[in-house]
């Protein structure tokens, strides 16, 4: 192969794609990507969120700075007991208080002044359970009242809790290597296709081996630059992770465009292209779905090859696991590109014919 | 093979949904070892689904349990208990977390521990406490979560076609095939009415299967058609308005899926109401999903969500003339 | 002297039909062969099988001595094409469309002189998909020989141009068969092939049907003929007489004695004339 007739094409692919939004939307897909889902929804997605509670606070009680300290219950305040109602009415929040005006001073003068706990009733009963004990022990507290027992707390096991963000950010990651390496890839070469230059390229010195390649390389240096500033924009800093981290990125490259290759010699017009994309996206990101929904039996994800990118991924970045950790994986992992590459390999050397004459 | 694409997702999808779990689970699962007090224990036990306490004699398959996630929490209260607590001394009681359990969730576990100690030793809250339900209680009859997908999944099926049928059009452009058109007795208008329903049927046609196979046309059939008919319509213009003044694929490949995220917040934001907020009801796509939740997950029939469908037919109907004067603006 | 392009019994298949039929045909060095036929001959195709596109399903194409369905990239930085088909980058500049392919050959392209040699000086920086039709099929010209190549194939290369624009693209042809390229020119201007080619090919239905210089064809399938009207007939009312006949003088002589004439001149068969006498059909 002749690297100097590869770089004269992926140079032309650069300056023309510069004034390609497709390729602009490559670049700024991390920043997209990051800022609509990571940091809208970061907080909000998955099931089981915390106990929420409203509090409409009449005479600027000492309680509510207790409760917004307290970890295990949200708290939003409300400004009227309407609008609160309106947001229990709507499980917006799983339950609401209203605190009088004299609420301090009934409770410290040793009386017992009133607690209503308004309910949502699409609210779990485990969060009811959990915001009832939480207030309680809050007005216990503020009351007083010693707790007659010592807690000791332990912690049992290595597997970390991961935070609803975290489960988020492999779907960022996949996007990110998937619209870079097999979008750029494979459009690269339809398009190529569809304007009948790719015939014009082909009586010239260049192989068709050499033309692919070099689409392969620009979709593969874009997936990869574009993957590492999503890492950086969502806290991934750490060398020691981004060292255990590269081996599955640049693994993770390789099948994006591979697939995209595949997908450029199958097809010859971007309608069809496009069509296609919007249907494999749904496979390839399934994985990443259950990942974000734990409630799914985790081993669905498994029979997608894209697991093995992005879950380790996820281990590394957000549960900070060594390399024994995810060894397996990364085997697996081998072996998928291995097979997506040599049948990429194989298409373009079938289809050559195809390819020329398109 | 688009076709077979098509097809697989039709197919995938609502088995990636019944492979979801179908149940709710509300319940709090705490294990607790408490030697003499068995018998008071099991009493506790709430009679709704809140709390299930499960005794354990022997502390180490507590333990192990807990370390696997079985339980949310263990509880070893030591043998003398009740003696030292109603002696004025302050027994020590060990609380297991499983790794898992993130920080937040251990808390109001502790609080219940504590709040269970102050009733044994007779303390009374220093508050007259009650409790009411707002609505219907759902307790133990939640809508279980993959129930709670489904607006979102029928949003993502009908905003996709977005793209496939801007693409449909951006193809027409480039191989020139529109201006054939137009030299011909065939106006701009009845180019585009029938482009607009050749769109709409088949935005409706893939919706309507993907709702069928989701189980989910059994009752309010005429809403959920109607819906479905003002969510393609929807899709189907803004894809005009997309494709129209898009030069080629490519080019407008970006604005689409900018158009297509942007579309998809408000559906999400129906299942997560906390996320909510007033700009999301400027997008049409919150009329469509909050629609589809409306009928399919609370069973309210036309008759509740009339002024959801008369408020996503006018932008409809705005998005329809702006397509419209888009494309008469660069095709005369 | 080697020819520069042997084809050898090619033949190539598209499934069920026989696309091109056992073609046999050389070109010499500086020559210019002419491939006239109808669409759906078989002409595109044998193009294709020269260029390396595609592989014959028999027969071997030779290319400056190298065998075009096992080394084709040998003989890929002496050849040029100008396809029939308008495959630039439109969204690249005239310039940098020349350059990159430049760049793909190995060689530093004066853009500037190649684009005033086709007649689009000054249009450099402007972008291909605004160019013309006719603007394209020039740039395209100016592509196929930025390399020099010693083989040059050439598919309806006056396509879509004006009068001028095609005599300035004929003189360029010339130039580089002067310049000693063998060149294969496809068209459908029977007025071009003859005015080009040394010899023409007639392809119909994969075959090549005949193959000689446009004299010979003339000469072996034509007739001649001596137009004359005499004054005061009208159009079309002229007196043909054949010029192979040996009653050829008498019969001039004859005409003469009527005195005054309108128009005189000779007239002989044209290739389309000749290729329907031969296939039976047009082109």
């Amino acid at each position: 192969m002749n690297p100097r007739l590869i770089g004269s094409i992926i140079g032309k692919d650069v300056r023309q794609g510069l004034r390609s939004s497709m390729f602009i939307f490559v670049l700024v897909s991390p920043f997209i990507y990051t800022f609509f889902i990571g940091l809208i929804f970061g907080g909000f997605l998955g099931e089981g969120r915390p106990p929420t509670l409203g509090v409409v606070d009449l005479g600027d009680s000492d309680l509510v700075p207790m409760m917004k300290d307290f970890e295990g219950l949200v708290t939003r305040v409300y400004t009227t007991e309407s609008r609160m109602l309106n947001a229990i009415e709507n499980n917006v929040i799983d339950g609401g208080v209203v605190l009088a005006s004299d609420f301090d001073e009934t409770l410290l003068g040793g009386k017992s002044p009133d607690l209503s706990i308004r309910y949502s009733g699409k609210s779990y009963a485990s969060n009811r359970l959990n915001i009832q004990n939480s207030l309680t022990k809050l007005v216990r507290d503020m009351a007083g009242q010693e707790v007659p027992i010592s807690i000791n707390t332990t912690v049992l096991g290595n597997e970390k809790a991961l935070a609803m963000k975290d489960r988020v950010t492999p779907f960022i990651f996949l996007a990110v290597i998937m619209v870079s390496g097999f979008f750029l890839t494979s459009l690269g070469i339809v398009e190529e296709r569809e304007e009948k230059t790719i015939s014009a390229v082909s009586v010239s010195p260049v192989t068709i081996t050499e033309f692919i390649a070099s689409k392969a390389i620009l979709g593969y240096i874009m997936a990869i630059a574009a993957t590492m500033l999503t890492f950086l924009m969502n806290g991934v800093t750490d060398p020691a992770y981004l060292m255990l981290l590269m081996p599955f990125l640049f693994l993770g490259g390789l099948f994006a465009v591979s697939v995209g290759v595949i997908f450029g010699t199958l097809i010859d017009n971007s309608t069809e292209l496009m069509g296609m994309a919007k249907g494999i996206n749904f496979l390839l990101f399934a994985p990443a779905l259950v990942i974000l929904f734990p409630s799914i039996p985790q081993w669905i994800a498994k029979f997608a090859p894209t697991y093995y990118i992005i879950y380790p991924i996820m281990e590394i970045s957000m549960l900070g696991v060594g390399w024994s950790k995810v060894w397996d994986e990364f085997i697996i992992l081998i072996g998928i590109v291995v097979v997506t590459v040599v049948i990429a390999l194989y298409l373009v050397n079938k289809k050559k014919n195809d390819l020329y004459t398109t | 093979m688009s076709l077979i694409i098509t097809v697989m997702i039709i197919v995938a999808m609502p088995l990636f949904f019944n492979l979801m779990p179908s149940d709710v689970e509300e319940t709090l699962y705490i294990g607790i070892h408490a030697p003499g007090l068995e018998g008071v224990f099991s009493q506790m036990n709430t009679t709704d689904e809140a709390l299930q306490l499960t005794i354990y004699n022997d502390t180490n398959a507590l333990k192990v349990d807990v370390e696997e996630g079985d339980v949310t929490a263990g509880i070893i209260l030591p043998g003398d208990f009740v003696k030292t607590l109603l002696t004025g001394g302050k027994p020590r009681v060990d609380l297991y977390f499983p790794s898992i359990v993130p920080g937040e969730a251990r808390e109001p576990i502790q609080a219940l521990l504590e709040e269970l100690s102050f009733v044994i030793t007779g303390q009374n809250l220093p508050v007259s406490l009650n409790t009411e339900i707002i609505g219907e209680d759902y307790a133990g009859r939640q809508l279980p979560f993959r129930d709670q997908t489904k607006p979102l999944w029928i949003s993502m099926v009908l905003l996709v076609e977005i793209m496939s049928l801007a693409y449909l059009i951006i193809e027409e452009k480039q191989t020139g095939a529109i201006y054939a058109l137009l030299v011909t007795p065939i106006t701009t208008s009845e180019i585009f009415a029938a482009k607009i329903i050749v769109g709409t049927m088949l935005a409706m046609v893939e919706t309507l299967l993907i709702i069928l196979l989701l189980g989910s046309f059994g009752a309010n059939q005429i809403a959920i058609l109607l819906n479905v008919f003002l969510g393609a319509v929807l899709a189907t213009g803004f894809a005009f308005m997309v494709a129209t003044p898009a030069r080629d694929l490519k080019s407008s490949f970006s604005w689409l899926m900018i158009f297509y995220i942007v579309l998809l917040l408000p559906p999400l934001t129906i299942m997560y109401p906390q996320a909510a907020s007033w700009v999301v009801k400027v997008l049409p796509s919150y009329y469509l999903a909050d629609t589809f939740n409306q009928i399919l997950n609370q069973g309210v029939g036309l008759g509740g969500v009339w002024q959801n469908l008369v408020i996503l037919a006018i932008f409809d109907i705005v998005i329809l003339i702006m397509g419209m004067l888009i494309l008469r603006r660069k095709f005369q | 002297m080697t020819a520069s392009i042997v084809a050898d019994n090619i033949t190539f298949c598209y499934g069920d039909l026989t696309a091109v039929d056992h073609a046999n045909f050389e070109v010499a060095q500086g020559e210019v062969l002419g491939f006239l036929g109808p669409n759906g001959a078989g002409k595109t195709t044998t193009v294709k099988i020269l260029t390396g596109q595609l592989k014959p399903k028999e027969g071997s194409a030779k290319v400056l001595g190298h065998d075009m369905a096992i080394e084709p990239k040998k003989a890929a930085a002496k050849i040029g094409v100008c396809f029939e088909e308008k495959n630039l980058y439109p969204r690249m500049t005239a310039r940098g469309n020349l350059e990159f392919f430049g760049k793909l050959f190995g060689n530093n392209v004066d853009a500037e002189a190649l684009l005033r040699r086709v007649d689009l000086a000054g249009k450099g920086e402007a972008r291909v998909e605004n160019f013309s039709k006719g603007m394209k099929q020039r740039l395209m010209i100016a592509r196929s020989i930025l390399n020099e190549p010693d083989v040059l194939f050439l598919d309806e290369p006056t396509d879509g141009l004006d009068p001028v624009s095609s005599e300035n693209i004929r003189k360029i042809i010339h130039e580089e068969q002067e310049r000693g390229a063998s060149i294969l020119l496809t068209t459908h201007d029977m007025i071009e092939a003859d005015k080009l080619s040394d010899r023409v090919a007639f392809m119909n239905e994969g075959k090549i049907v005949a193959l000689d210089t446009p004299e010979n064809l003339k000469l072996k399938y034509g007739k001649r003929s001596l137009k004359v009207r005499p004054k005061g007939r009208v159009e079309g009312e002229e007196v043909e007489i054949p010029l192979d006949d040996p009653e050829t003088p008498e019969k001039i002589r004859d005409i003469l004695k009527e005195g005054e004439f309108d128009t005189i001149h000779t007239s002989e068969a044209t290739l389309e004339e000749i290729f329907i006498k031969i296939t039976g059909r047009g082109l």
